[in-house]
């Protein structure tokens, strides 16, 4: 058999894997392992195994990952992410539909903490819908906001997505941490606007809130300031060139840790249990992603990037064409299976057809990654969706939650809509770090 | 049979470019088609420090390497990166430690055995330049500097200096300078126009700094090695010695490119001032003592003296050659005549 | 709760505690090189080093057989979800199965390495040597360990596949 064809069996086989609950680990690790056998035989398979997990894993660049997972991780035991949340209401709930729109200003906030969306929609479910549902605030509308506002963890910095592609697509951290800025902040906005219309529409959705008097936001921001100082402190240095991400996001979790202790509101056992979940989140999270590294050789071995490469360059297709199909590619996926399974599972062919078609892989990580977090909230397997209404308990049932959730969707369309017309949405702010200058 | 060649830098790399781009259709039609390659390049299948052991374990058939990354399990054989400064003369270099490595390092080839890997040979890239926004022309000028060096013999020569020594990625090397994070990079002046130095830094000062010599061009796994017919190896030996001398020479016109269009730049060339030319050869002086006693107390190699010895003797000879007018086309056919064909191919390696 | 799970459980739960000391020095020990190199221009020697060949692996491998404990590996539901008792108990089987198989073969490839990483005492050199190969070990201890956990839940899940009908077997195992 040749490689081409061997390489499509493959990822047929692994769906097959996936539908029968194989862990998604397992399966992209047993194709890789067969097919490399068929195709290239014992020596090299035996020779894979041997070298790439250990040494996929002993990694520089990766070990940001652990570290911003635990500062998100401590963030959200020592109660920081609770004052966020009421930082922005305080500022934000004189709107229509304020508690709603308090939410998706906390969750950025959170975001730019955390690395990863899931945590966030956690955080934000405790937080923030209870009080939603107490003023009487349309049940789905409440669960909906929180299940896309937590999709902004992976794209404002800092983000295990982010970095993950970041190493797979061998571009620096930095200049994609802040590309991924702008398109977050804009798919806030749009959160924001869609949820102004449709309460202006149809006020009895949200009822209105009191207005909140100055000593009051001022004493909620006196709360929370040393942690928004720290996120500009640690991005700042990212940014200007004077810590590495692994720097950033220790010196990050090591304050989030001090900030805790200094407000009481971090107990021992507390920190203790932070530290367990950031180490099995990191451990299930890194064993997907040896064996996409794994998965990675054999479709090396069998010619897979070339062949799409020349698939792509015989088409014809332009760099739009490219980025609808990828964003067609990424919704069925999506649909299924989690964020990271599917970049690491896309990365080994999508990267060639980047570059062949003269997409800025720095541009592309990015759309890439808004589209992954967009999965995030699509039927029938959406994890934010999922991790809600394990918060919410019996409140509504799974399809009541993605009901709530479509008129983001629409929101998120708008916002994918403006990221592809205006590619300067993205890069703008990398250019201007590294001096504007063409590399 | 078809071997798969492996290699963690891009195609536009000179190894690849100058180097593989020659070699492997050479190789296969001198054979007649019985020996081919298929190149997976940019790291798709190993990474740079995965790839002896990957090598060895038949991941790929062969490979580029560098030495630099595998000390504990290639402690001879990376002696030569230790002794970097000693020679600026890439084309010299590439032929010293080639002859070197094959035929008068005997536990340089047992290391490379014992990790199943058959060594055929290195190239050298060009000489090591300072490229910095502050001029640098005499040793008193790299005092509380910031240097960004590649490693091994440098190290010593930066902290001797009175700089401080920093590693960072290559790619990085571009917003370290302009961020101001090192004040100067050691690198090759063709670092100016392949990395846009020239962007950022205001000067080069050139001077025998040494070159890097410590990558094997296109190492073998043992078993595909002996898997192929003796006169099959012959060939690939045969074809390696123009493979070595072109890849060094992509390097050198790589170089001489970007420091010619280094005026329109703005980037002022230093050349070999002075001071800093005395420097470096008090430096190599003293330095001997020091890799000897590294490489034993360190990497415990036995007889280390006599291995720096030999290599120091070997790349006299082929410098000595070189400066008295030696054509490029006779440095191929001596290498071919004085290494490579005492290199007997129904042994080597098996 | 059968001895078995009791000791895996014990014993997935020290791993998973070392895995956090490693991760907690990690963390320290960055922070400690950013504070020389900006306070007195003298970073730790070759953190970068420590920090990719110690803690990371330690922090990435040695949770697993807690990870598998909590059943945090990440899976598609979807199916699953949707089928019935017979099918579920299948699925465990087939699961688990998988799971040991690739698990065995991680932990045989990990396994040759360390052994011949110890016999050549690997280490790397940055500012200073830094001894590697007792890191090795992680990778093949912790997949061994998991794969006898993933085996003993594909025997169970055969046990009830093949216990025939009215034996509940929908549940996780
Ligand atoms: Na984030
Ligand atoms: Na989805």
């Amino acid at each position: 058999m040749d490689g081409i064809t061997l390489a499509v069996a493959g990822i047929g086989l692994l769906c097959v894997l996936l539908a029968f609950r194989v862990p998604v680990a397992a399966a992209l690790g047993l194709v890789a392992i067969g097919g490399i056998y068929l195709l290239v035989g014992e020596r090299a398979t035996w020779g894979v195994l041997r070298s790439i997990p250990h040494g996929f894993a002993a990694s520089w660049s990766l070990s940001a990952i652990p570290m911003f997972l635990l500062m998100g991780y401590v963030a959200f035991s020592a109660g920081l992410t609770e004052g966020l949340f009421r930082v922005a209401r305080a500022w934000l709930s004189f709107l229509p539909g304020g508690l709603a729109i308090s939410s998706v200003g906390g969750a950025a906030l959170f975001s730019s903490v955390s690395g990863s969306s899931v945590a966030c929609a956690a955080a934000m479910g405790k937080i923030a819908v209870p009080p939603m549902i107490d003023r009487g605030y349309d049940k789905s509308l409440a669960v909906g906001t929180i299940a896309a506002a937590g999709t902004m963890g992976s794209l404002i910095p800092p983000s295990t997505v982010l970095l993950l592609y970041a190493v797979f697509a061998e571009v620096p951290v930095s200049e994609l941490f802040i590309a991924a800025v702008i398109p977050g902040v804009i798919t806030a906005l749009f959160y924001i606007v869609m949820i102004l219309l449709r309460v202006l529409k149809n006020p009895a959705l949200a009822p209105r809130e009191d207005n909140i008097g100055w000593d009051e936001r001022f004493a909620a921001l006196a709360e929370v300031w040393p942690l928004l100082v720290l996120v500009v402190v640690v991005f700042g240095g990212i940014f200007g060139g004077f810590f590495s991400a692994t720097e950033a996001g220790a010196i990050g979790a090591l304050a989030a840790i001090g900030i805790g202790v200094v407000r009481r509101s971090l107990s021992l056992s507390a920190l203790y249990g932070a530290v367990m979940e950031t180490v099995r989140a990191t451990s299930s999270i890194f064993l997907i992603a040896v064996a996409a590294a794994l998965l990675t050789r054999f479709f090396a071995f069998a010619g897979l990037p070339a062949y799409v490469e020349e698939m792509i360059g015989g088409s014809g297709l332009g760099q739009v064409e490219i980025i609808i199909a990828v964003a067609l590619l990424y919704v069925v996926l999506g649909m299924f299976l989690d964020p990271i399974g599917v970049m690491l599972l896309t990365l080994p062919v999508l990267l060639p057809v980047f570059e062949i078609s003269g997409i800025s892989l720095i541009y592309a990580g990015v759309v890439t990654t808004k589209l992954l977090e967009i999965g995030l909230i699509t039927p029938p397997v959406g994890l934010n969706v999922f991790v809600i209404k394990n918060v919410i308990g019996d409140l509504m049932s799974a399809d009541q939650v993605f009901r709530g959730v479509l008129w983001f969707l629409v929101a998120d369309l708008f916002t994918m809509i403006i990221l592809v017309a205006f590619p300067e949405t993205v890069l703008w702010l990398p250019e201007l770090i590294s001096g504007g200058g063409e590399r | 049979v078809e071997l798969t060649a492996a290699s963690w830098v891009g195609p536009s790399h000179p190894t690849i470019r100058a180097g593989y781009n020659f070699y492997f259709p050479a190789v296969a039609e001198a054979t007649g088609g019985a020996v081919t390659f298929k190149l997976i390049s940019g790291g798709a299948l190993m990474s740079g420090k995965e790839t002896l052991t990957g090598l060895g374990d038949g991941i790929a058939d062969a490979s580029v390497l560098a030495l630099t990354y595998n000390p504990a399990q290639l402690p001879a054989s990376q002696l030569v990166s230790e002794l970097a400064m000693l020679s600026g003369e890439s084309l010299a270099v590439a032929a010293a430690v080639t002859e070197f490595t094959l035929l008068e390092c005997a536990p340089c080839i047992a290391e490379f055995s014992e990790q199943n890997v058959v060594y055929t040979g290195s190239y050298a890239t060009a000489p090591y330049a300072l490229i910095s926004k502050d001029k640098i022309e005499s040793p008193a000028d790299l005092e509380g500097k910031r240097v960004r060096t590649p490693g091994g013999a440098w190290d010593r020569w930066v902290a001797e200096s009175g700089g401080t020594v920093v590693h960072t990625s290559s790619s990085e090397m571009y917003e370290a300078i302009d961020k101001g994070i090192i004040d100067v990079a050691m690198q090759p002046g063709a670092a100016l126009k392949s990395f846009s130095l020239w962007d950022v830094a205001d000067h080069i000062t050139l001077a025998d700094l040494g070159v890097y010599n410590s990558g094997p061009f296109l190492a073998f796994n043992k078993d595909a090695w002996s898997e192929l017919s003796v006169e099959n190896r012959r060939v690939l030996l045969d074809q390696l010695p123009e493979a070595l001398v072109a890849t060094t020479e992509a390097y050198l016109s790589m170089n001489d490119e970007a420091l010619s269009e280094t005026a329109d730049h703005g980037v002022t060339v230093t050349e070999k001032p002075e001071s800093l030319q005395t420097w470096v050869t008090e430096f190599n002086d003293q330095d001997l003592s020091a890799v000897i006693e590294k490489a034993e107390s360190v990497y415990g190699i036995d007889g280390a003296e006599a291995l720096v010895q030999a290599y120091s003797e070997t790349l006299q000879k082929w410098t000595d050659r070189l400066d008295s007018g030696m054509s490029r086309d006779d440095l191929v056919s001596a290498m071919k005549t004085e290494i490579f064909d005492r290199i007997d191919a129904a042994a080597y390696g098996i | 709760m059968t001895t078995f799970d009791r000791v895996s459980d014990r014993l997935g739960q020290i791993l998973a505690v070392l895995a956090a000391f490693c991760l907690t020095a990690m963390m320290l020990h960055i922070c400690m090189d950013v504070v020389g190199r900006f306070a007195f221009s003298r970073p730790l020697p070759s953190t970068i080093e420590i920090v990719a060949e110690w803690w990371m692996p330690a922090l990435i491998f040695l949770p697993m057989v807690a990870v598998a404990r909590h059943h945090e590996n990440i899976t598609v539901d979807l199916f699953y979800d949707r089928s019935g008792p017979k099918m579920r108990a299948f699925m465990n089987l087939m699961s688990n199965a998988c799971f040991t198989v690739f698990l065995g073969f991680i932990a045989w490839g990990a396994g040759e390495q360390a052994l011949r990483a110890y016999g050549e005492g690997e280490y790397i050199v940055g500012m200073i040597p830094v001894v590697t190969w007792p890191a090795r070990f992680f990778l093949p201890v912790a997949a061994t360990l998991t794969g006898l956990l993933t085996f003993m839940r594909a025997l169970r899940a055969l046990r009830h596949l093949t216990a025939g009908p009215g034996h509940d077997a929908g549940g996780e195992i």
